[in-house]
This record gives structure tokens, C-alpha cells and sequence, in this order.
């Protein structure tokens, strides 16, 4: 048995939980407060880490093929919640960039800060794609 | 190395990826499909009819375009001719112009290269489509000076034209010259540096210098300010306001006056100058206001300078001397809630607009002040508001007001070729006193053809009535007006007009509640402008020059009619809906009186003392009590536990569709029947999907539709997209042009023409619908003019509600006579850009009624016919009113603008019998427009992308317990189908008429992304396996 380890599995919990904050907090707060908030990233997004806690604390005792299972389903449970997270802003988007004159400042804010959330998120992807490229089995 | 197995892992989750954001990009595309379409000029969706017998499958609405090329050399042509109707010549001293038509000219300024072809945001002209000024002067045969132009060429070499701020395709204006306090012209030293031989060409074009001086305009933004803080840094102007010329612009115009004989200046500006020192100028020979002409709009300018057509146009805005010194001006831009940061951001509670000068905006200040001074009426004492002083020096206090220090060119003003004789022949008051009739004739008494202008003014009595309930009078105000054709030197034309007596009416918001007409004498005038016509009624009154008078009038041309008995609070009591008119703007929560929730904060401009009335800045109020509840836009609880079990949603039983109610009456008995099979959810989905988009209600067989903006033509689409009865053109694919092209609304108000208005309406609003396919064009822009600063006028007709009215009136009918869905904008108050959005109006309900109400009226009640138009040809038009309306993004008092009973449900859709389309402004479904109330007030969709999260009730579920809302979701799906019914939406429409998918190349990209990237990921994991298994077989083999 060899270690499913490797520097990005290690890595992409960092930005998987920053763009999990930044969903949670942009739709919570600011200007979306009060508004409703798909839980799909939520679920999608605590599923992937449990997936890659399992991959990290247990990984070695796992057989390979369980460990590959968990990566993908991490990934996927994370292009999920980017998927649902990027499409929950772009009504914010078409607001301030196509009437760019025509929208209160804390939309702008929570464009932004989604803008980040989204890119962690990406982040934490690629880092699983580099993973499923150089893990050893 | 990697190992296979890794590869293919990786490449799974690729193609994953992948998958996903092809997934999101389609859904993306999907959404603002409409958008999308306009901006890559795609058909996403086809409208397919099948054959039929059907008499019913007729195209109802005929295009006069059969090809694009057809279409655009319409359009062009069109363009053409309006515009040379709508240059206002100002001064022509010694017969200065026309000019010959191949005269050798310099021209100067940097306008004279970069004019100000349209606006810059809302109504943008088509760049694609432009011809520029040095071209179109030069193809109509001028011959220009090669080195002044190269100089400005040299100086935009490196410079490209933008993209509009709203709209798309390509903007004609650099933005390096685009400001809004800075005129941007060059110095002679830099014009020099650019080419050193800049003067050399002046004595080979000296037949004429102009120079072109011009102000930009626009949608959104801050706009022009006055005094220094409207100015530019190192920006130095005559006046000290931006809207007067600056020493830059002042040095093209003494390099003119010094190199040549004749000198005329271009006033390329929607905004009123300030050009007082112009017109004193000797040493200038001509001011010709071009306005902003439009995409071939110099050609029309060429024609007018050459003398091909003899200018026609009139102002219909008053030129002050100082505009910032109006008593409008003095409650004007950002003047904010000190509490407004304790709102929600979402509900944009920013700053209020207190209009205090009452109805005393534009002409009917400056008329009733100097009518005040000539008939004694105090007025000669009163000092507020004077700029200059009896030699014409600028006074360093107010000093002794009068007319000539304060006004350049009245309203209405504008000089011809020729010269017009004009008789007041005849007047009738009807018996019931709802109308007059008014005969005129025009005789050309010059030497060469030309259009005159029949106006037609009145002045009612000013009473201790009106002292004692606070109406005001002005002194002079516009009844009505018709253009003669093209008279040829000693010809006449006769014009009777039948003009509604109901605009002579004061609104007594104290003691009748209601229109009142008051005993007294009464006079109907004549004028070459607002001004002269006053002299003439005070001719009538045996007034002269001995007691003020700038210049005697002609008694001749004044009828006087007497109203005899009391106050008359009957005649004009009842809407032309049969509707009694009553208060709905002067108290409770639609107030528009700014007293009604703070007493005592102002007092309003009366001309019973101009002094101590005069208006002043209100600052620093704070939004409290019921006030600030209001301006939260949250103001009703919804219903739970309402028994609505008799409302019918979602009936499946009846099969009729909105092609069945085709033109129907709107109390034609199936209304109920179709609006019956709707949902609620569907009418949610109708309504919040409303930017340039009219959403499909399956249940009653409405399709899918574009709309666009604007008042001067589709803001967003081009003749590529065009077709002809459901057919795209064959041609489309080589004329990539607009049908924005023609002069700004405004130059065209200022032609004063209604048959050419109404022609606007039928080409530009009207072909734009069919060629396009467009049923909805968001215009015309209606809102009247309060003052000379607000920069977004060009969009809109006047200061006059009468001007304005029957312009926007022929506008609509012209369009609604091509089936386009009208959607006026903007209902109503927008006076001004500055925090626009959710910015608190405020004024008396005699002013809102008197002026920006009246005017939308004109075009609601289908009023202000063309004399014209009486014969059989017409018959049908003008027999129905306006059938859209666009809300406006401030508020109308405390209220959003599309929640004001007042104003949207008592006088729109009760006194004015409106039944038609109600969409707001850019708010989408948010707090921003009080979605919920609005419904309630019959707002029929909120233009936008959709419902912000925040409005957690715009559902089935949560309205399904309010009786009221639901009721109201009914009554406006009757509206909405009402109007599309009676639309270009069911042109060429049957049962068999159906949407139709295309595979547009985005489509398609998106879709074999998808595709692909799925199959590549379950390939990969195919793979995956495979190497896993012979990994394993290989592993045990071992």
C-alpha cells in the first residue's frame, strides 16, 4: 500500500473551505441577507471535505481504488458547488456590469466577494485535477 | 512518467470540469438569450405560422420594408428629412445665410469635427450608420477648409469612437471629448502644434467661418451642475456655468470674427445655452440651434445652411441668460435624507427633489414675472432671482428684474428664410366651453418657400381666489399649434384648429379638489413665440411700451373671451373617462407635497410675491414616522388565510388563445376566459422576466418576444436581423446598420410638427417593431423639461406639457399604427439624473397635474390630433390613447414610482381610462421597485433579469392567501394580453402559430461542449477502469 497523499490534497482544503465561507457568508449577509440560499454548495461542498478527510486520515488503510473514489467524488462534490455557487451570482453580474449606473454599492460588494469565493473554489479543483494526475496508486 | 491510470483519472475530471462550465454557459446563454442574441446579431428562436385559409392569418401590421436595403435607405432617408425640420435659426443678421451651395468654408471648433451626433447613453445614435459632418457638408457641395480640418484630424488620429454606456454596437463620440464639465475645445496653440499651416487656407474659404460650439448629453450619470462646481478644473465660461461658451470656445469664435465676414455659430446642444453674448454680437452673423441632428443628420443641417429647405424649427425651451438662476435650479442634484444611511441599500433611499417653484418652470416664470412688471401687479419690485443688471452687467445682488437681462430667446422662438404673415380669423367657444375653435391664416410674405408655425397661446385671470387657495397663473401658456405645409412666397394656408379648453383648467388641491375655471377675462393669442404672443394679450389690455413692454403687440392677433358667474369647479371636474377628478396627490401616502409629511418645510413660488416666495435650497431633512416607512418600500402585509377558493388559476378547459382576442376590445367578455387558464406562476414569470424580453405564457399561447429600447429607434438590434412578415431578409447579411439614425427627440418636438411626429412614430418606433420584430419599443421619453441643466433632455420633447404632449401623442399614435407596443417613459418625474434612482420627488398636485401629468395625458387620451387629419384617412387614429407606460426609476413623492396609487391607478388607469402595459424601469423584481405594492397599484412586469433573493414571496405559494393580490395578478394579465393582443405581437399570428428553436452557432457550441465533454469524461472513466483491471489482473499474475 503506498500514501494517496500528495501536496494538493494536502492544499485543497484551504481554498474549498474559503469559497465555502464566502458562499455562505455573501448569501447570508450584505446585500443577499435574508435571502434564500441554495444548500447545494453547502452539502456538496462539506461532502468533498469529508471526502478528502477520509482520503488524508485513513487513505493508507483504504484500498486504491476507494481512495481514487473519494478524490472524484471530492471533485466532483466541489466543480458542484462552483457550478451552483457561480450561477447564483450572475444575476448580481448582469446587474452591475450590463446597466453598470444602476445598482446599490453591497450588490457590488457581493459580486466581488463572490468573485473570490468562486475562484477559491476553482483553486481547490485544479489542485484535486493535479492530484488525480500525480497521485500514486 | 504518468501512469495510465492516472491519466485517465485526471482527464475524467477534466472533462468533468469542463462539462460543468459548458453546462453554465448554456444555461447563462439561455437566460439572456434575448441579450445575447442582439449582441452577437443571432435568431435563437423563429416564429413559424402554418399555412392557412384563415382570414384571421392576416399580417395586420404591413412593413414598408421588403428588403434591408429597402429598410435602411428608408430609415436613412426618413432621417434625412426630419432633421431639416428641426434646426432652429436664432439670428441671421443681413440675410447671412443660405449660403451658396458650394461656398468655400472654414470651419472651427472642435465640434466642428466631433459633433455631438446624439446622446450618449439612452437613445444613442448608430455609429455604423453615421456620416459624418466634413463628409455630409462636403457631399451636399460646401467646400471646407482642408487645413483647419487637418488639424483636428491629426488631432483624433489616434482616437477611435467608444461603445455606448446602454445599448450596443458603436458609439459616434470620442470619449476624450465627452464630458459634462469640460467643453474639450483646443486652444489656437494647440491647433497650430497639430498643424502649423492651420490658418493658412482662411482667405481661400472665406465665404464663411463656422464654428461649431456643442454640449453632450446623456442617460444616468451626474450631469451638468452650475456655477463652479459644474466646471472642470481650469475650465473658465462666460456665465460661470457650463452651459454658457468658454474662453477656449470663445477664442474659436474671435478667430472667426477676426479672419472673416461672415461668422455663424452651430449650436450643437440639447441643453439651453447660455448665449446671451452671441446674440448681442454684431460681429456674428448667424446662430442656427442644430440640437443633436442624428446619425445623417448633417445632411439635413447642409440642406438648411445652403438654403434647400428654409428652416422651420421653433425652441421649445427658453434660452436664459443665466439658466442656473431659474427658481428651479434652486432645488436641484444631490440633496440627501441625513438619515438615508439607515435604509436598506436595496431599497435606494438616497436624496429628495423638492420642486418649490411650483409652475413656475421655464417660460411660465419668465412670461408671468414680466407680465407682473407690465400690468403692475408688484412685479417691478421684486428683485429675486436677477442676473443682470439695466445696463446688462452681471448684478452682484439681486437688483431690478427685467425681461431683456434675463431672456435671450423665448419659447417658440425661431427665425425662417422667408417671412410669414399671420391672421387670427376666427374663435368659437363651444357652448359647453370644453372647446374651441380656432382659425388661422399664414400667408408667405417673403421670397422664397418655407413652413411656418401656428401657435397658439391663452392666459387666464389671475384671482384673489388663487391668492387665498394658493393656484397659480401663468401669464401666457401654449394651447396648441400646427405647422403649415411649404408655403411658396405669396401663398396662404387657413388652419382650424379645435383646441381643449379642459388645458386651460387650474387643479385647486384646497378648496374644490378638483379643475376649476374661474370668471374673468380670458384671451387666446397668437405669437412668433411665447413671448410675443404675452405682448399681444397685453396689447389687448391696452398695455404699450410706455408701461414695460419690450415691444408693443398686436391687439389684432388676441381674441379676449369672458367667463361670467362663479368659480366653475363642474366643467372640468369629470375625466373624458367619465371619472370624477379629485385629489391624489395631496395628502396620505401618495403625496407629492413634501408639507403633507413635514409641515411647514416650504413655501411654494406664488407670483403673489415673487420675493418672498422665491425659492431656496431645503437641506438637511430627515425621513421619519410614516414617511420613512413609506420610503422603505415595504409598506403592506400579505395576506395568509384570505379565502380565494372562488379565483380561477390554471383552467384547462377553455381552448382559447390570445390570437383568438387578436385586436380585441379590452371589455370584450373572453378576457376572463383566457386570463383563467393562467397561473400564477406564470404571470410571476411574465413579469419578472422583462428586460427587452416579453416572456411566453404557454397556458394562453403567447410566444416568446424581444423588445428594445428606444424613443429614437432599436437601441440594441441591426437591419442584419431584420425580415419581412416572418421571412428574414434575403439582403440582411450586407447592411449591418441601425435604425437609430434620425434627430434627437427633441429636435424633433422642436419642429413643432405633429404629422412629422407622427411619422416619427410610424418609421422609427413603428418599422423598428416589424423589421426587427420588436413588439415592444420602450419610448417615447416624455418627461418635460423643469430646467436647462438636467442632461438627459435630448431623450425628451420640452419644457411645455402642450409641446411635449402632442408630440409624444403623434409619436404614439404613429407607432401604434404599426402595432408597436409603446412603453412612454418615463411615468413619471424623472427631472433629473442625479440619484435617479430612488431620488423623492416632491411638489404641489397643481404643478404635477398642470405640467408633467397633463403632458403624459395628451398622449394617454390619444389627444392633439393634426388639423390635417380629419379626413377619412385618419378616421382610425387618435380613437385610442397610449397603450404602454415605463415607470420611472425615483420616486413619485415618498412612494416608488410604480406603487403611487395616485398617480398609477386614480388619474392613469381611472381618469385617463389607461388599460394598457405597466413595466418599470431596470428595477427587476426587488425592493428597489416594492414589487408587491406595485402589483397592487398594476404593474404589469418589472424590466430586469429576474426576482432578487431578497423577495421571498414572489411565489404561488405566498400570494395564494392574499385576495387583494390575487385579484390584482388578474386584472393585469388582462392589461399586459390586452396590449400585446392589440400588438405587432400577434402579427401574422393564427392557432397554428408556434416558436421554434434555432441552432444558432452559440447554440451549438455550447450544446457540443456539453456533449463532447460528457462523453470524453465517461470515456475516460471507460478507460480508467480498463487500466485499473488489467493493473489488477497484472498485479496477481505477478
Amino acid at each position: 500500500m503506498t500514501s494517496p497523499l500528495t501536496v494538493t490534497t494536502r492544499v485543497s482544503p484551504s481554498p474549498c473551505l474559503a469559497g465555502h465561507v464566502v458562499y455562505g457568508v455573501t448569501s447570508a449577509t450584505g446585500y443577499l441577507a435574508g435571502s434564500a440560499t441554495n444548500p447545494l454548495p453547502i452539502v456538496c461542498t462539506i461532502a468533498a471535505l469529508l471526502c478528502l478527510a477520509a482520503r488524508m486520515f485513513a487513505g493508507e488503510k483504504l484500498p486504491g481504488v476507494v481512495n481514487d473514489l473519494l478524490l472524484v467524488l471530492a471533485a466532483l462534490g466541489l466543480i458542484a458547488s462552483f457550478a451552483v455557487f457561480t450561477l447564483a451570482r450572475v444575476p448580481l453580474a448582469a446587474d452591475v456590469y450590463f446597466i453598470p449606473v444602476n445598482y446599490p454599492a453591497a450588490e457590488e460588494t457581493a459580486l466581488h466577494t463572490s468573485i473570490v469565493g468562486v475562484a477559491a473554489y476553482l483553486v481547490a479543483i485544479m489542485a484535486l485535477i493535479v492530484d488525480a494526475f500525480t497521485v500514486r496508486d | 512518467m504518468l501512469k495510465k491510470t492516472n491519466l485517465w483519472r485526471g482527464f475524467a475530471l477534466v472533462c468533468a470540469l469542463l462539462t460543468a462550465v459548458s453546462m453554465m454557459a448554456g444555461s447563462i446563454l439561455e437566460t439572456y438569450r434575448t441579450s445575447v442574441d442582439a449582441f452577437f446579431g443571432t435568431r435563437s428562436t423563429i416564429t413559424v405560422t402554418e399555412a392557412s385559409d384563415n382570414e384571421e392569418d392576416a399580417w395586420n401590421y404591413q412593413s414598408k420594408f421588403q428588403t434591408a436595403q429597402q429598410a435602411s435607405e428608408g430609415f436613412r432617408d426618413f432621417a434625412i428629412r426630419a432633421s431639416q425640420e428641426t434646426f432652429a435659426l436664432l439670428k441671421n443678421d443681413n440675410d447671412a445665410l443660405p449660403l451658396s451651395s458650394d461656398a468655400k468654408i472654414t470651419m472651427l471648433g472642435i465640434r466642428s469635427y466631433a459633433p455631438v451626433y446624439g446622446n450618449n447613453g439612452g437613445s444613442v445614435p448608430d455609429g455604423k450608420s453615421t456620416v459624418q459632418i466634413f463628409d455630409a457638408f462636403t457631399e451636399r457641395g460646401f467646400r471646407l477648409n482642408p487645413e483647419t480640418l487637418a488639424a483636428y484630424e491629426a488631432f483624433f488620429a489616434d482616437k477611435s469612437w467608444t461603445t455606448p454606456q446602454f445599448g450596443g454596437g458603436i458609439l459616434p463620440s470620442y470619449a476624450e471629448v465627452t464630458s459634462y464639465s469640460d467643453p474639450c475645445e483646443l486652444t489656437m496653440d494647440e491647433l497650430t502644434a497639430l498643424n502649423p499651416n492651420f490658418t493658412s487656407a482662411y482667405s481661400e474659404y472665406s465665404d464663411a467661418a463656422i464654428v461649431v460650439v456643442g454640449r453632450v448629453g446623456g442617460e444616468g450619470g451626474n450631469g451638468y451642475y452650475p456655477g463652479e462646481a459644474g466646471l472642470a478644473e481650469g475650465v473658465s465660461t462666460v456665465t460661470g456655468n457650463i452651459l454658457s461658451l468658454s474662453d477656449e470656445e470663445m477664442t474659436m469664435v474671435e478667430e472667426a470674427k477676426a479672419n472673416f465676414d461672415k461668422v455663424i455659430v452651430l449650436v450643437n446642444a440639447a441643453n439651453p445655452m447660455e448665449i446671451a453674448n452671441l446674440q448681442d454680437d454684431p460681429e456674428i452673423d448667424a446662430i442656427l440651434w442644430i440640437g443633436f441632428p442624428g446619425a445623417y443628420g448633417f445632411y439635413g443641417v447642409a440642406d438648411v445652411l445652403n438654403g434647400t429647405v428654409s428652416p422651420s424649427a421653433h425652441l421649445g425651451d427658453t434660452f436664459a441668460k443665466n439658466s442656473a438662476l431659474a427658481p428651479a435650479m434652486q432645488n436641484y442634484g444631490d440633496i440627501p435624507w441625513t438619515n438615508a444611511s439607515d435604509f436598506s441599500q436595496s431599497a435606494y433611499v438616497n436624496s429628495y427633489l423638492i420642486e418649490s417653484e411650483g409652475i413656475y418652470a421655464g417660460y411660465r416664470y419668465y412670461e408671468t414675472r414680466y407680465a407682473d412688471i407690465v400690468l403692475g401687479n408688484g412685479g417691478a419690485n421684486a428683485s429675486a432671482g436677477t442676473y443682470a443688471n439695466p445696463d446688462g452687467t452681471v448684478a452682484e445682488t439681486d437688483g431690478v428684474w427685467a425681461y431683456d437681462n434675463e431672456v435671450v430667446y423665448p419659447f417658440g422662438y425661431g427665425l425662417s428664410y422667408t417671412s410669414f404673415e399671420q391672421t387670427l380669423d376666427q374663435v368659437v367657444v363651444a357652448g359647453n366651453k370644453e372647446t374651441a375653435t380656432v382659425t388661422v391664416t399664414t400667408t408667405n410674405t417673403g421670397n422664397v418657400a418655407g413652413k411656418a408655425v401656428v401657435q397658439l397661446y391663452a392666459s387666464t385671470p389671475y384671482t384673489d381666489y388663487d391668492r387665498q387657495y394658493h393656484i397659480e397663473k401663468s401669464a401666457v401658456q401654449l394651447m396648441d399649434y400646427e405647422k403649415t405645409r411649404t408655403l411658396n412666397p405669396g401663398e396662404s394656408q387657413t388652419i382650424t384648429m379645435t383646441v381643449d379648453l379642459s388645458n386651460l383648467a387650474s387643479y385647486d388641491s384646497e378648496n374644490a379638489k378638483t379643475y376649476i375655471v374661474e370668471p374673468g377675462d380670458y384671451y387666446f393669442a397668437i405669437g412668433d413665440d411665447a413671448h410675443d404672443a404675452l405682448n399681444n394679450i397685453l396689447a389687448a389690455q391696452g398695455k404699450t411700451v410706455a408701461d414695460g413692454m419690450t415691444a408693443d403687440g398686436d391687439a389684432a392677433k388676441t381674441y379676449t373671451w369672458t367667463w361670467d358667474g362663479g368659480v366653475d369647479a363642474d366643467t372640468f371636474s369629470v375625466s373624458k373617462a367619465g371619472v370624477e377628478i379629485t385629489n391624489a396627490l395631496s395628502e396620505g401616502d401618495y403625496a407629492m407635497d413634501i408639507n403633507a409629511f413635514l409641515p411647514g418645510t416650504v413655501t411654494y413660488l406664488s407670483r403673489s410675491d415673487w420675493d418672498s416666495t422665491f425659492p431656496e435650497t431645503v437641506t438637511g431633512l430627515t425621513a421619519e414616522g410614516r414617511l420613512a416607512i413609506l420610503l422603505a418600500n415595504d409598506i403592506i402585509e400579505l395576506s395568509t388565510d384570505d379565502d380565494t377558493s372562488d379565483l380561477v388559476f390554471g383552467d384547462t378547459s377553455s381552448t382559447l388563445t390570445i390570437s383568438d382576442l387578436k385586436g380585441a376590445d379590452f371589455d370584450d367578455p373572453r378576457w376572463e376566459e383566457l386570463i383563467n387558464k393562467m397561473t400564477v406562476e406564470e404571470f410571476l414569470d411574465f413579469a419578472s422576466h422583462a428586460f427587452h424580453n416579453i416572456q411566453n405564457i404557454d397556458s394562453v399561447g403567447l410566444m416568446q418576444y424581444a423588445a428594445d429600447d428606444g424613443p429614437n429607434g432599436s437601441d440594441s438590434h441591426y437591419l442584419t436581423e431584420g425580415g419581412y412578415q416572418g421571412q428574414a431578409y434575403a439582403d440582411a447579411a450586407d447592411y449591418d446598420y441601425g435604425t437609430r439614425v434620425g434627430p434627437t427627440p427633441q429636435n424633433i418636438a422642436y419642429s413643432w410638427n405633429k404629422e412629422l411626429a407622427y411619422e416619427v412614430g410610424q418609421i422609427t418606433l413603428g418599422e423598428s417593431t416589424l423589421v426587427l420584430n420588436l413588439p415592444i419599443i420602450i419610448g417615447p421619453g416624455m418627461n418635460l423639461h423643469r430646467h436647462a441643466y438636467n442632461s438627459r433632455g435630448a431623450e425628451y420633447y420640452s419644457e411645455d406639457p402642450i409641446l411635449s404632449g402632442y408630440t409624444g401623442s403623434a409619436v404614439v399614435q404613429g407607432a401604434q399604427s404599426k402595432g408597436t407596443l409603446v412603453n412612454i417613459k418615463h411615468a413619471a418625474f424623472n427631472d433629473q439624473e442625479i440619484n435617479r434612482s430612488g431620488i423623492a420627488v416632491f411638489m404641489t398636485e397643481q404643478k404635477a397635474r398642470e405640467l408633467e401629468l397633463r403632458n403624459l395625458q395628451q398622449a394617454f387620451e390619444g389627444n392633439g390630433k393634426p388639423a390635417s387629419f380629419a379626413g377619412a384617412e385618419y378616421a382610425d387614429a387618435y380613437t385610442e390613447g397610449a397603450r404602454g407606460i415605463m415607470t420611472s426609476y425615483n420616486r413619485i413623492g415618498a412612494v416608488a414610482s410604480s406603487a403611487n396609487v395616485g398617480v398609477m391607478v386614480q388619474i392613469m388607469r381611472n381618469e385617463w381610462d389607461f388599460n394598457g402595459y405597466n413595466v418599470t424601469d431596470f428595477t427587476g423584481v426587488s425592493l428597489h421597485a416594492a414589487p408587491k405594492e406595485s402589483i397592487l397599484a398594476g404593474t404589469t412586469a418589472f424590466c430586469g433579469f429576474g426576482v432578487d433573493e431578497s423577495i421571498t414571496y414572489w411565489n404561488a405559494e405566498a400570494l395564494m392567501g392574499d385576495r387583494d393580490m390575487l385579484l390584482a395578478i388578474k386584472e393585469n394579465a388582462h392589461y399586459l394580453l390586452y396590449a400585446l393582443a392589440n400588438s405587432a405581437a400577434m402579427n401574422g399570428v393564427n392557432a397554428s402559430t408556434h416558436t421554434e428553436q434555432v441552432m444558432t452557432w452559440w447554440r451549438m457550441t455550447y450544446m457540443g461542449c456539453t456533449g463532447a465533454f460528457a462523453v470524453l469524461t465517461a470515456l475516460n472513466v471507460v478507460l480508467y477502469a480498463i487500466s485499473k483491471r488489467k493493473k489488477s489482473k497484472a498485479g496477481k499474475e505477478c
